[in-house]
Formats: structure tokens, C-alpha cells, sequence
């Protein structure tokens, strides 16, 4: 294992007066806050000038900054209310309604991951009731289990508390039970239907 | 393991440490995993199918190219931690040799040298117009090939230089820190090592400079062929000037940057004997073995699947050659490829 530095450890560095673990962190977490900010707008150049402010201003206030936070947290939190400022002020010049959460992601399949036949069918089935989520369940789902946050990172990044974070979990976990069984067994039953 | 027996596919699918265990298992975990698997065979079904959707089910990527990615960090550096007064740290280094003696230079490396030696932490690599410059932040050396066939073993703290396209004539790298050089022969067209107040020329050969800012000594050993060593303001332009000292195998030198003084000796150092490299038999050799030796004897991290390579051999005299000459023949043998990426080597083949 490489025994680079944490990305807690390079902050407390790079609070500390260190300029080489300031680089060292832009490098660790940038192809991270692009994946995720690029999931609020298609608009690249804006995702990339609002990672730029984020790190100017996490720079300019390196005097003042916390050293006991979660570091990629708070990047990421700060990240996306800049995002959604300045998306909200090009909606407002279009004159459209602004919806509530921007998020869009899209689950998908990787075939090449799947060893066993039986598994497609599954497989299928769940991604695609994962994109029949909502908005904010669907980015509650990506930052915990593709980003691997925990509830309060999570709960910080989205500015919901903790519950809520837990309460979009437990819904989305609900729905997919229920569609999960519901579109199995009718699918079984046609199955049988097919064999009798 | 024993919990997951009970489990059913959902709640596997949302099981942190199961997920964990899917996605980055450690080499004990994937081994106990796969005893387990064996020992389970009527709960494996549940356990291979959660398995195949945790590995299957991915989001868009949204990925930035490579290089896009390299130049909005430069511009994020340009306007933060490269900011100051100071815009000159990284010199053309075709230019380097006119202006050694200069104090500008001397300056420039200070900082340079102080930015990066002060801490060790992730890696960095940026592409500045021609030059690219190499930062070891980790704790283990970092195996870097250069355009030219050479390969560079970049130990923990030390900075290298070197433009992104030699020069005709001569090849130029910047060092700060330590590093062991095996240099790809080519006679027409020297390679410099510019070290501190050194500069060590070669032909092609190995050898390992050490020159950190905080120490008082540059130390140049040599492992094979000839080197020259040259105080940095003995040579101004003309590089055919005669050396220092020309250092052979086995020996060192040890200059003092306090006085200008420098002593040579021969290398106590048993690390640098042919002997002692692990790859120097000829015999019927297993690959796993020869790989777990070159990592230790250059401190590269070499990664490859132990299980795979398990029965594979090669029958091969590699004494005197290169790290990168034998990375390429023991693959060539067993039909795999490497890739060297943030100075870590990964094998990559099916096995024998």
C-alpha cells in the first residue's frame, strides 16, 4: 500500500503554512469534485471555475479554517452552493422555475463486472429502479455508497440534517423493496404461466 | 463472514462492510473470502449474486481528460500556492547551464527545494510548458521512466526536473533530494544530473546522488560504469572540460558544501554489489520471486497478482541489466505488460 498522506493529514498541513500539501490535496480530490459537480450541470466550464473558487477561497481564508473538520465534506458542500448560486442566477436570467434539487446522475450497468448469468436479470431490475428515484434520494444513494460518506458528511454536504439523510435512505430502500418484489414475483408468475 | 450467513440479498447489497469487501478487499480478505465461498456452497448463490450487482451497477463518471484536468490545476496553483512575487522557480533547463553560477538560479533552487522537500504527503506531477517536475511525497521510492529509456528511482521527499523533450545534444535532469539513476546508453548525447553545487555526467550507467538541501555533503556513488563529477561553477559553458573526478564502480564521492572540499572513497555500501541483486543468477527463476527482489533492492513498488504468477518462470541471465530492460524481458517471457503509474509499478498478465 502506498503510504501517502490522508486527506485529513495534507489539511492540517496545508493550515499549518504548507503550500506543497495545498497541491497535494487539489490533486487527491479534484477528479472527485468534478464527478460530482459535473452531476448538477452540463455546463463543464462552470464546473471547473466553481472548483477554482472553491480552492481560491479555502487559500485566501487558510488562516481561519477549521482544522478538525471532514475535509472532503466540507469541499464538496462548498462546492455545490456555489454551483447552485450561480445555476439559480443563469435560471433567473432564463426565466425558468427552478427545480428544487439539480442533481442528475445516471445508474447504469458495467456487463464486464457481471460473472454469473443468473445475476443480469437482477441487476437490471435494480438499476433501474434506481433511476426511477427522485432527485434527492438518487443523490443521497450516490454520495453514500459511490462517494462513501457517512450520514453527517453527507447531511453537511446537502445542508439536511443527519435524520433526513437517514429518512431518504429508508424511503429508497422502501421503494425498491416493494417494486423489487412486486416485479419479480409478476415476472415469475409469467414465467410459470409460460412453463404450465 | 459468518454474519453475512443469514443475510438476504438486499441487505447485502447495502451492508457497508460487505460492500467494502466486494469493492477493495484486502489480499487476506479475498482469500478468506474465496475459503469461505467454498465452505458455503447454499448461501454462496445470494453472496455471488449481491457481489456481481455491487461490482456491476456504476454512475456516469463525468470524467475530466487527463490533461484538462492537469491544466485547470495549474490555474488553481497560479492563483494560490504559486502566486508570489516568485514566478520563476521552474527555469528552462536548456538555459540552466549559461546561468549556473548566477544567483538567481541558487535562489530559485532554494525555494524550489524548500516548497517541496518540507513535507511528505500525496504526489504531485505538473506539466509546466517544457519542463515536467516530479515530487516524491510518499514514504516509498517512485520508479520514474524518462523519454529516453532511463529510469529514475525517486526516493521519499526529493524533487526531479527534467524537460518534457531532451535536447539533441545532451540530457539534462534537475535533482533535488536523492535518486538512483540507471541511464540508457548513448554516447552522443550525455546526461547531465544537476544536483545542488553538482553536476554529474554520464554516458550511460548507473549511480545514486543525494543531495538534499538540509544536509551538508552531496554524495555521488556509483553502481556501474563511469561517471564525471563537476562542482557546479567548474563548468560554465563548456561541458568537455575536464572533470572533477571520473568515479568507477563501486566508488564515491563525498562533497562538502561548506568548503568546496570533497573526498572519495569506495562505497561500503554492499547494497550497490551486483552480488547482493537478487536478479543477477542465471538459473531457472521464479517471476514472483525476482519481482519481490527488484522491489527490494531499488525500493520500487512492484504489484502483481501472487496467485497468478504463481507457476511462472523464466530461465534468464539479467546481471547488468537495467530495472526497466528487466521489467521488459521477464514480461516479454511470461506474455504480460507493466505500467508504471505515480511511480509504482503493476504487472499485468494471466499467468503461465
Amino acid at each position: 500500500m502506498a503510504a501517502s498522506l490522508s486527506e485529513e493529514e495534507l489539511w492540517h498541513l496545508f493550515i499549518a503554512g504548507d503550500s506543497a500539501a495545498f497541491e497535494a490535496l487539489v490533486d487527491t480530490t479534484y477528479a472527485l469534485m468534478y464527478q460530482y459537480g459535473s452531476k448538477f450541470t452540463r455546463n463543464t466550464d462552470l464546473v471547473k471555475d466553481c472548483i477554482q473558487d472553491v480552492f481560491l477561497n479555502v487559500w485566501e481564508k487558510r488562516q481561519s479554517l477549521n482544522r478538525a473538520i471532514p475535509v472532503r465534506a466540507y469541499l464538496l458542500s462548498s462546492l455545490r452552493r456555489r454551483i447552485h448560486r450561480k445555476v439559480k442566477y443563469d435560471l433567473i436570467d432564463l426565466q425558468t422555475s427552478l427545480p428544487e434539487s439539480l442533481f442528475e446522475t445516471v445508474f447504469s450497468i458495467e456487463d464486464s463486472m457481471i460473472v454469473r448469468e443468473e445475476s443480469v436479470f437482477l441487476t437490471r431490475k435494480i438499476t433501474t429502479l434506481l433511476n426511477e428515484l427522485p432527485q434527492r434520494q438518487k443523490e443521497v444513494i450516490y454520495l453514500r455508497f459511490f462517494q462513501d460518506l457517512d450520514r453527517s458528511e453527507i447531511a453537511e454536504i446537502m445542508q439536511i440534517t443527519p435524520q433526513s439523510v437517514s429518512n431518504f435512505l429508508q424511503k429508497s430502500f422502501h421503494f425498491i423493496r416493494n417494486s423489487w418484489v412486486s416485479k419479480v414475483s409478476v415476472s415469475l408468475t409469467v414465467f410459470f404461466d409460460y412453463l404450465f | 463472514m459468518e454474519k453475512y450467513l443469514n443475510y438476504t440479498l438486499e441487505q447485502l447489497l447495502w451492508d457497508d462492510s460487505f460492500r467494502k469487501l466486494i469493492l477493495h478487499p484486502t489480499p487476506e480478505q479475498e482469500l478468506a473470502k474465496n475459503k469461505w465461498l467454498a465452505n458455503h456452497q447454499d448461501q454462496a448463490e445470494v453472496f455471488l449474486e449481491a457481489q456481481d450487482i455491487i461490482r456491476a451497477v456504476k454512475t456516469d463518471k463525468n470524467q475530466l481528460p487527463e490533461r484538462d484536468r492537469l491544466e485547470a490545476m495549474e490555474q488553481i496553483f497560479s492563483n494560490t500556492s504559486r502566486k508570489p512575487v516568485l514566478q520563476a522557480p521552474m527555469l528552462p533547463l536548456t538555459t540552466l547551464m549559461r546561468v549556473a553560477a548566477s544567483v538567481i538560479l541558487v535562489a530559485g533552487l532554494m525555494i524550489v527545494g524548500k516548497r517541496m522537500l518540507n513535507v511528505p504527503s500525496g504526489f504531485i506531477q505538473t506539466a509546466k510548458s517544457e519542463n515536467i517536475s516530479q515530487t516524491n511525497h510518499s514514504r516509498v521510492a517512485q520508479l520514474i521512466r524518462l523519454e529516453d529509456g532511463s529510469a529514475v528511482v525517486l526516493k521519499p521527499g526529493s524533487n526531479i526536473t527534467f524537460p518534457k523533450h531532451f535536447d539533441k545534444q545532451k540530457r539534462l535532469v534537475q535533482l533535488t533530494g536523492e535518486a538512483f539513476f540507471e541511464i540508457s546508453r548513448n554516447p552522443n548525447r550525455p546526461f547531465f544530473v544537476y544536483a545542488g553545487k553538482s553536476v554529474t555526467k554520464v554516458l550511460g550507467t548507473s549511480f545514486n546522488v543525494r543531495a538534499f538541501e538540509a544536509d551538508d555533503a552531496i554524495t555521488v556513488k556509483v553502481k556501474t560504469g563511469k561517471v564525471a563529477v563537476y562542482f557546479e561553477d567548474k563548468i560554465p559553458e563548456n561541458l568537455e572540460k575536464p572533470a572533477l573526478n571520473i568515479l568507477e564502480p563501486n566508488e564515491q564521492i563525498i562533497l562538502t558544501k561548506q568548503d568546496n572540499s570533497f573526498r572519495k572513497s569506495n562505497t561500503d555500501d554492499s547494497f550497490y554489489s551486483e552480488n547482493t541483486n537478487p536478479t543477477g543468477q542465471q538459473a531457472e527463476r521464479n517471476v514472483a520471486e525476482l519481482f519481490k527482489g527488484m522491489q527490494k533492492f531499488y525500493g520500487v513498488q512492484i504489484e502483481f497478482d501472487t496467485q497468478k504468477l504463481r507457476n511462472c518462470t523464466v530461465l534468464a541471465n539479467l546481471t547488468g541489466l537495467h530495472l526497466l530492460e528487466k521489467l521488459d524481458a521477464i514480461c516479454l517471457a511470461i506474455n504480460a505488460t507493466y505500467t508504471i503509474h505515480r511511480g509504482k509499478v503493476t504487472i499485468n498478465g494471466d499467468g503461465c
